[in-house]
């Protein structure tokens, strides 16, 4: 959790940007979270930037993969783990 | 029947973690193939150090360190391992400032281009421990305290190289951009190309 003292109250537009991916990621503590939300609501330089960050992260998160084939994977490795022993 | 092997907790413990495993081990390395390999890996790493885990802890946290030790040692093998250096987390300000500048065109592009190739490849090109990192939090959704655990380091420096790791993804995507002519860049470059 990000400390408190890292984000001066009320919040200006710097520690805002310094704070903002620990904001965008949940990580800082509820009085913090709501400074910076204040702060965003009447800044639009600020909120404009956090859009930028937030949509960057969604996309990198976008890029999740699930493997392709599961089942088969999972037989490969219980029988890799079968010839070291388990089960055995 | 006594177990003192521990195999059957070991079947019942770990082996509901293989589709997270093989998410994860995806993500480090882009490829299927080598994906398998690194799951396969883990988990006979996995099972050779059961004796080694400790019980009521998360066996899911456990297997991604062991994981991404493994993608490291076959890095090592390849001779692949580019390690990143540290730097000054006092720079992100500055660096903040030039990504902020980038934003109000980047905004829109975002929503222009296809950057789904470009992130990837922005990954695929982060050294460690960035990639390891950016993985373990954007993509698969971990704490900074929970990716700390993982990686075996303090959250401080979990949040450094997330930021690092971020700010080159982001730098990477306005390359991307300005490639394809949907940038700006400097106004030395307007100027050239009018």
């Amino acid at each position: 959790m990000l400390p408190a003292d890292s984000v001066n109250f009320p919040p200006d537009c710097e520690s805002v940007v310094r704070a903002l991916w620990d904001h965008l990621d949940g990580e800082t503590d509820p009085e913090t979270t709501r400074s910076i939300d204040e702060h965003l609501a009447s800044c639009e330089g600020c909120r404009s930037h956090a859009d930028f960050e937030r949509d960057v992260v969604e996309r990198i998160s976008a890029l999740r993969r699930e493997h392709s084939n599961p089942d088969r994977l999972k037989s490969e490795v219980l029988a890799a783990l079968q010839d070291a022993g388990l089960g055995g | 029947m006594t177990d003192p092997s521990g195999t059957a907790d070991f079947e019942r413990d770990a082996l509901p973690w293989l589709n997270d495993v093989a998410r994860f081990a995806l993500s480090l390395t882009r490829d299927e193939t080598e994906a398998d390999d690194l799951v396969q890996m883990t988990y006979l790493n996995a099972f050779r150090g059961w004796h080694t885990f400790k019980p009521g802890t998360d066996v899911r946290k456990w297997l991604f360190t062991i994981c991404r030790n493994a993608f490291l040692k076959s890095l090592r093998k390849q001779d692949r391992l580019v390690f990143s250096e540290e730097g000054d987390l006092d720079a992100m300000p500055s660096v903040m400032g030039h990504i902020y500048a980038e934003r109000q065109e980047m905004g829109d592009l975002l929503s222009r281009i296809d950057v789904g190739p470009a992130i990837d490849r922005a990954i695929r090109e982060l050294p460690e421990p960035h990639r390891s990192i950016l993985t373990l939090v954007d993509v698969e959704g971990l704490h900074y305290q929970e990716a700390a655990e993982v990686l075996e380091v303090p959250v401080g420096t979990v949040r450094s190289r997330l930021f690092r790791a971020r700010r080159a993804v982001q730098e990477s995507l306005i390359r991307h951009a300005e490639d394809m002519g949907l940038a700006g860049g400097n106004q030395e470059g307007t100027d050239a190309a009018s």
